[in-house]
């Protein structure tokens, strides 16, 4: 066999190492769909079609249309009122303030862009920087989509989510044979095994922003 | 790793951008098993795709003086300079506009401003 001479080496790692972090993470963009196991079985998630959109959304209009016959339950502009009303918290404030956050992050952005690879120690200083304002951003996001979670609009966005679990898990059967992880809405909302939440949060990762 | 930092990790590899940039010339290369109804995923991996092709073109032009291949590889880095490179491409548009508009005046010109017509605030405004 020829001698690899260590330049050979090199670069043939580089290419193994491409190719491993290729094949890793390929499943995610190949095809519209998610594959995952969950109790030594394995299910999918895919996009949903035209139809099952629809579907979801005469769902989620069921669910505000309800919510806002019944007593007790709060817009999000009344959420807003009375959080600000009975618990002294200013969502509006804390809004300003992941605005404000926000523009010192574009800042810090300005600073770093310009600096060039000869000052590693700069960058470094910056990038943490960067990171400690995102850790304030993400602790406003979280507070705020959490106070916000009980209004009308949150509590229909989630059956939009639910609904569309529900019609695109398929559960694998033979070889390249699969059908509906549930019979009906019913049984899914019956579910009480973690499969409902692994399927929730693969199919908002395969959605990511397109809805909003 | 974070869904996004892997699909850029992607995008930026060498292997996806000749992919990307070969699929563009030759119709029988496509990117997905899927030809429709692409996921939000998708949507993401051929945003990054397009930006990094982008920013690997500018690099071989030597465009920016701030760019190199490690700024490339750090997501950190390479959001600071997108971020940059448009508020810097915003700025230089708005200087030659404002030039091209000084060059239309001519010489001894004096700006004023043109009649326009009343303009009613809202329908039915008399």
């Amino acid at each position: 066999m020829e001698n690899l001479s260590p330049e050979k080496i090199v670069q043939i790692k580089a290419v193994l190492k491409e190719m491993d972090v290729d094949s890793a993470n390929q499943s995610l963009i190949q095809d519209n769909k998610i594959v995952f196991s969950y109790k030594d079985k394995i299910y999918r998630v895919r996009m949903p079609n035209q139809i099952e959109q629809t579907l979801a959304e005469d769902a989620q209009n069921k669910v505000k249309l309800r919510l806002t016959q019944e007593k007790g339950n709060r817009s999000r502009n009344q959420l807003i009122r009375d959080l600000k009303e009975n618990n002294g918290l200013d969502v509006k404030a804390l809004e300003a303030e992941k605005d404000k956050i926000k523009e010192e992050l574009q800042d810090v952005y300005l600073e770093l862009a310009p600096v060039t690879s000869d000052f590693p120690d700069k960058i470094e200083e910056l990038i943490k920087k960067k990171e400690e304002i995102e850790v304030r951003f993400m602790e406003i996001f979280i507070e705020l989509a959490e106070v916000l979670e009980p209004c009308i609009q949150e509590q229909a966005k989630i059956e939009f989510y639910r609904f569309l679990s529900y019609t695109c898990s398929e559960i694998k059967t033979g070889e390249e044979e699969f059908f509906p992880a549930w019979a009906t809405y019913d049984d899914y909302k019956q579910d009480s095994t973690g499969l409902t939440t692994i399927v929730l949060n693969n199919l908002q990762s395969l959605l990511l922003s397109i809805k909003e | 790793m974070l869904l996004e930092a892997q699909i850029r990790k992607l995008a930026r590899s060498n292997y996806w951008q000749e992919i990307y940039n070969s699929s563009k010339t030759c119709s029988g290369i496509h990117l997905f098993e899927n030809q429709t109804n692409f996921s939000g995923i998708q949507y993401l991996f051929l945003y990054w795709l397009r930006v990094y092709s982008m920013i690997y073109s500018e690099l071989a032009q030597l465009e920016w003086e701030n760019l190199d291949i490690k700024v490339i590889e750090n997501n950190d880095r390479c959001d600071a300079l997108l971020y940059w490179r448009s508020k810097h491409i915003e700025k230089q548009i708005r200087k030659s506009k404002s030039e091209e508009k000084k060059s239309k005046q001519k010489p001894g010109m004096i700006n004023v401003p043109i009649w326009e017509g009343i303009k009613k605030d809202k329908e039915g405004d008399k």
